[in-house]
C-alpha cells in the first residue's frame, strides 16, 4: 500500500507575528502575547526575538519580565486570531479537502492524492506558503511525513519559515538521536521514568524490549515503542468525523488571590453557564462533575464527584461544585477556580436527564437564555451573582461597550 | 507602546467595494484622520451582529482600532496604541 503524505503546517509565532502585522513597530523587538495584571497570567506567544532571552510558551509572565525586562507584553485578543486561523483554514482548503485544524496556529492537510514526489511535495508546500503569506502576511512553516507525527516532527526541525519532507527511509535516521522528550506524547513523568531505565533517545526506545515497557507502562509502553519507531496514525479528519469531546470545563485566573469566597462563587457560576451552554450546544450530558481550585503559591486541588443522574444544567452544575467547594476550601487566598464535567454521553435519546416538573422549568429558562445569547451575545443574560465579578472584560481586552446590553435576572435556586 | 481604550462612536468615510469594506477616513474628536494604510481586518461575531475591525494608521506612527457593526451601521473607534 502506498504511504500517506501528510502535511503539517504550523504557523510561526501566530499570535505575536498577527500583533506585530497590526503594529509594524513591534518587528523585530521581543514580543509577548500574554500576560496579564500583575505578572499574574502565562506566555501564550513570545515572538522569536522573546525567545532568545529563553522567553517560552507557558511561562508566566513574572519569569519572562525578569528574563526579559524589555519584552513588549500585549493583552492576547483570541477572537481575532481566531478568525484569522479561519481564513487561513480557508485558504488551506483550496488545497486539500481534507483538512483538520488541531490548535488556532495549526493544521493536518492530507496530500496523498495530490503529490507523489519530493519535487511535488516541495512545490505544494511552497504554494501554500506563498498563498498565505500573500493573503494574510503570515509566515508558515511545512513539515511533510507519511503520518501526523512524522509531519509534526518535520514542521519543528526547520523553523521559522521553513519546508521539511521526511521520507519513510530517512525517519528512522532522524529518530535515532532524538531525545525522548521531545516526543510527541511524551511529557515530563514519563521520561523521567524511561530516563531511569537509560532511555534517553528515540532509538534506544525503538530498540527496548517491548515486554519490558508493557510490564512498566501496560497499554503506553507499546504505543511510546511506535512513538519512537516513527509510526503514527495518518488519518486526517474532517470535522464531522472528530469524535465528541470527552470532557467540558472552563476555568479563569483572578487578576489578584481571593480570600473573599463571594466573588469566588461568582465566577464559579459564570464558568459554569458555559459549561452547561456548551453541553447544551453539543446536545450532550455529564455524569462527573470537578472542582479546581488553585490556592496562593501554586498548590492546586481537584474535586470530583460522579451523580446518580446525569447533568446538563447550571444551576446543577453549580449547585455540586459549590458542594465541592465548601468540602475542600481551606479559607487560603485563591488564585484560579475551574470547573468541569465528564463521562458524558448524547442527551438526545438517552433518558438520562431527571425530567421532574423543576428540571423541566430550569430547562425552558436555560432555552430561554440561550436563546437571548445566540441573538445579543454571550454576556447579554447571565446569573446575577456574576455581577460579584467585576474584574471580567470584553474579550477584545477592551471595555464593555455601549452596544452590548447587560440584562439580568434574579438568581435561581433550582433543586 | 501604550494602549489606551476607547469605545466612541466615530464618523467614518469607506469603500464598499467587491465584497469587501475599506475605511478611507474618519472624524474622531473634531479631527478628521486620513486613513493611509489597514495594517489588518478581522471580524468577531456578538449573537446575530457582525462586527468587522480594523487596524488602521493615520498620519502619525499611531495605530487606531475601528469597529463596524454591520447591524447598526455604525463605526466605533476601539481603542489607539500610542506608539513612542
Amino acid at each position: 500500500m502506498r504511504n500517506k503524505i501528510i502535511f503539517h503546517i504550523d504557523m510561526d509565532q501566530f499570535f505575536a507575528a498577527i500583533e506585530m502585522r497590526h503594529h509594524p513597530h513591534l518587528k523585530g523587538k521581543p514580543v509577548v502575547v500574554g500576560g496579564g495584571p500583575g505578572d499574574r497570567g502565562i506566555v501564550t506567544t513570545a515572538s522569536y526575538e522573546a525567545r532568545r532571552y529563553g522567553l517560552r510558551s507557558g511561562m508566566s509572565a513574572y519569569q519572562a519580565r525578569r528574563l526579559c525586562p524589555q519584552a513588549i507584553f500585549l493583552t492576547p485578543n483570541i477572537h481575532k486570531y481566531v478568525d484569522i486561523s479561519r481564513r487561513i483554514l480557508q485558504r488551506m482548503r483550496e488545497f486539500a479537502e481534507r483538512v483538520e485544524p488541531t490548535s488556532v496556529d495549526e493544521a493536518y492537510l492530507d496530500m496523498s492524492d495530490r503529490v507523489q514526489t519530493p519535487a511535488e511535495i516541495e512545490q505544494l508546500a511552497m504554494k501554500i506558503k506563498r498563498r498565505i503569506l500573500q493573503t494574510e502576511r503570515l509566515i508558515a512553516t511545512v513539515g511533510v511525513g507519511a503520518n501526523r507525527l512524522v509531519a509534526k516532527i518535520a514542521s519543528g526541525m526547520n523553523k521559522p519559515d521553513g519546508f521539511t519532507f521526511l521520507p519513510p527511509d530517512r525517519v528512522i535516521d532522524v529518530f535515532r538521536d532524538m531525545p525522548v522528550g521531545d516526543l510527541h506524547g511524551v511529557g515530563r513523568a514519563t521520561q523521567a521514568q524511561l530516563e531511569r531505565l537509560g532511555i534517553r533517545t528515540a532509538g534506544q526506545l525503538a530498540a527496548y524490549p517491548l515486554d519490558i515497557l508493557r510490564r512498566i507502562f501496560g497499554k503506553w509502553g507499546e504505543e511510546i515503542r511506535q512513538i519512537a519507531l516513527g509510526q503514527g496514525q495518518d488519518t486526517v479528519m474532517v470535522p464531522e468525523e472528530l469524535p465528541d469531546e470527552k470532557s467540558m470545563g472552563h476555568e479563569h485566573t483572578f487578576s489578584q488571590d481571593l480570600s473573599n469566597p463571594a466573588p469566588l462563587l461568582g465566577r464559579l457560576h459564570l464558568l459554569c453557564e458555559r459549561v452547561a451552554r456548551r453541553l447544551r450546544d453539543a446536545d450532550m450530558i455529564g455524569q462527573v462533575v470537578t472542582l479546581k481550585l488553585r490556592y496562593q503559591g501554586f498548590i492546586t486541588r481537584f474535586h470530583g464527584r460522579k451523580l446518580k443522574d446525569y447533568v446538563q444544567h447550571e444551576t446543577v452544575i453549580y449547585n455540586v461544585a459549590r458542594i465541592l467547594f465548601q468540602e475542600i476550601y481551606d479559607h487560603r487566598p485563591v488564585r484560579l477556580v475551574g470547573v468541569n464535567v465528564s463521562n458524558l454521553t448524547s442527551a438526545s435519546g438517552s433518558g438520562q436527564l431527571t425530567l421532574f416538573p423543576t428540571g423541566l422549568r430550569l430547562m425552558k429558562i436555560s432555552k430561554a437564555c440561550d436563546q437571548i445569547k445566540d441573538r445579543l451575545g454571550e454576556k447579554a443574560i447571565g446569573y446575577a451573582s456574576g455581577i460579584y465579578d467585576t474584574g471580567s472584560r470584553s474579550s477584545s481586552g477592551y471595555p464593555r461597550s455601549s452596544h452590548r446590553k447587560n440584562l439580568l435576572y434574579r438568581p435561581f435556586h433550582g433543586p | 507602546m501604550k494602549t489606551e481604550k476607547l469605545c466612541e462612536r466615530i464618523e467614518v468615510i469607506a469603500l464598499f467595494q467587491k465584497g469587501k469594506l475599506s475605511p478611507i477616513k474618519f472624524r474622531w474628536k473634531g479631527r478628521t484622520h486620513r486613513i493611509h494604510r489597514i495594517h489588518g481586518d478581522w471580524a468577531t461575531q456578538e449573537g446575530i451582529t457582525r462586527f468587522h475591525h480594523f487596524a488602521v494608521a493615520s498620519d502619525g506612527p499611531d495605530i487606531y482600532e475601528l469597529s463596524y457593526n454591520e447591524s447598526t451601521y455604525v463605526w466605533q473607534i476601539e481603542g489607539i496604541s500610542l506608539i513612542g
